[in-house]
């Protein structure tokens, strides 16, 4: 069985937990807790990690691992990180400034970014509203950073699939 | 909208459901507590939210109990689920962290205004069986509080 390590970051409430939760073939474990801040419009919260699995045909698997996606939680980000072959980083439309969480994680993952496969995944996009799928791309292509930038509602399995299709193409070339 | 200046600052501490009756009390426990060693084995003591923000804090630099605070509420997560895999229970009641030069010691508190968790730095001095009593003093007066 030959095994891959995947993680899911990004920004508070982008859907990390949810996503590892919609694909995974074992009940993931998670370490969500009661939230005590208001302003992440959720009850509960990622402090240690997700982890869940799922198996692509008979010889291969995926650990998916979930961070938390507050900042102040970002040792467990390197402590993740480590091993990793691919990352896929989630950020929700609807928070203030989008660009700038994502130019947070874009920035504490980017050696795993250069060296290995991403995906931007934006979550809970409001397509009327700014900054438009194109700007997020725009946005990577100033930080010559090369990686498929897609929008996705990972509450849906197929969904999330697609993204794990386009990390590991993107492993296969890389390989 | 200019979407950077409607951001928020992240908050420090937590604003949900820990008044300051609430720190206080905290406070002048942890303090009590740690006055018990004299200054001898125990560091500093930290109180937190279970997700990982400071409520109340002694003998402990604000920048150390921050951050103490927000690896205490990762591990403490991590060794519940590790308590549940493994059957030994639903919530760990103690982890002991031992490094070259003392130890760190995290318990849960299970208290009417939200979760929380008591670290407690000690060196290899402490008096584990005293410093452990005095602990789990403060573990249940937190918890009726
Ligand atoms: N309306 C809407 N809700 C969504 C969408 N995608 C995810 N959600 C919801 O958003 C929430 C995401 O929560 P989590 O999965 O806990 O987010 P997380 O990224 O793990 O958050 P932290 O661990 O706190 O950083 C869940 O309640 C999902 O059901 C979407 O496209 N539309
Ligand atoms: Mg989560």
């Amino acid at each position: 069985m030959i095994e891959h390590k995947i993680i899911f970051t990004g920004s508070v409430g982008a859907g990390k937990t949810t996503a590892i939760q919609s694909i995974s073939e074992i009940p993931p474990v998670r370490t969500d807790v009661l939230s005590s801040d208001l302003t992440i419009g959720k009850d509960m919260t990622t402090v240690g990690l997700d982890y869940g699995e799922i198996s692509l045909g008979e010889t291969e698997r995926l650990r998916l691992y979930g961070t938390p996606g507050q900042e102040r939680f970002a040792f467990m980000w390197r402590i993740l990180a480590q091993g990793a072959l691919g990352v896929v980083i989630l950020v929700d439309h609807t928070r203030p400034d989008p660009l700038l969480d994502l130019a947070l994680y874009l920035d504490h993952f980017k050696a795993l970014i250069r060296e290995t496969a991403c995906v931007v995944v934006i979550s809970k996009m409001v397509e009327s509203h700014s900054p438009l799928l194109e700007d997020f791309s725009e946005f990577m292509r100033q930080k010559q950073m090369v990686c498929p930038v897609i929008q996705a509602d990972v509450r849906d399995r197929e969904q999330v699939l697609w993204i794990l299709d386009l990390l590991l193409v993107q492993m296969e070339t890389r390989q | 909208m200019n979407a950077a200046a409607a951001r928020t600052a992240p908050p420090r501490s937590s604003p949900k459901s820990i008044d300051d009756d609430l720190r206080a009390k905290a406070k002048s426990l942890l303090e009590q507590f740690v006055n018990q060693f004299g200054g001898v084995g125990v560091w500093g003591a930290v109180i937190s939210t279970v997700d990982g923000f400071d409520v109340a804090m002694a003998s402990m630099p604000e920048a150390e109990g921050t951050k103490l605070s927000a690896m205490a509420s990762s591990i403490s997560a991590i060794g519940d689920m590790a308590v549940q895999e493994v059957g030994t229970g639903k919530y760990h009641q103690c982890i002991t962290i031992e490094g070259a030069d003392g130890y760190i010691f995290i318990l849960n508190i299970s208290c009417s205004a939200g979760p929380m968790i008591l670290s407690i730095a000690a060196s290899k001095e402490a008096m584990l069986g005293k410093l452990m009593y005095y602990a789990r003093q403060v573990v249940e007066k937190m918890t009726k509080a």
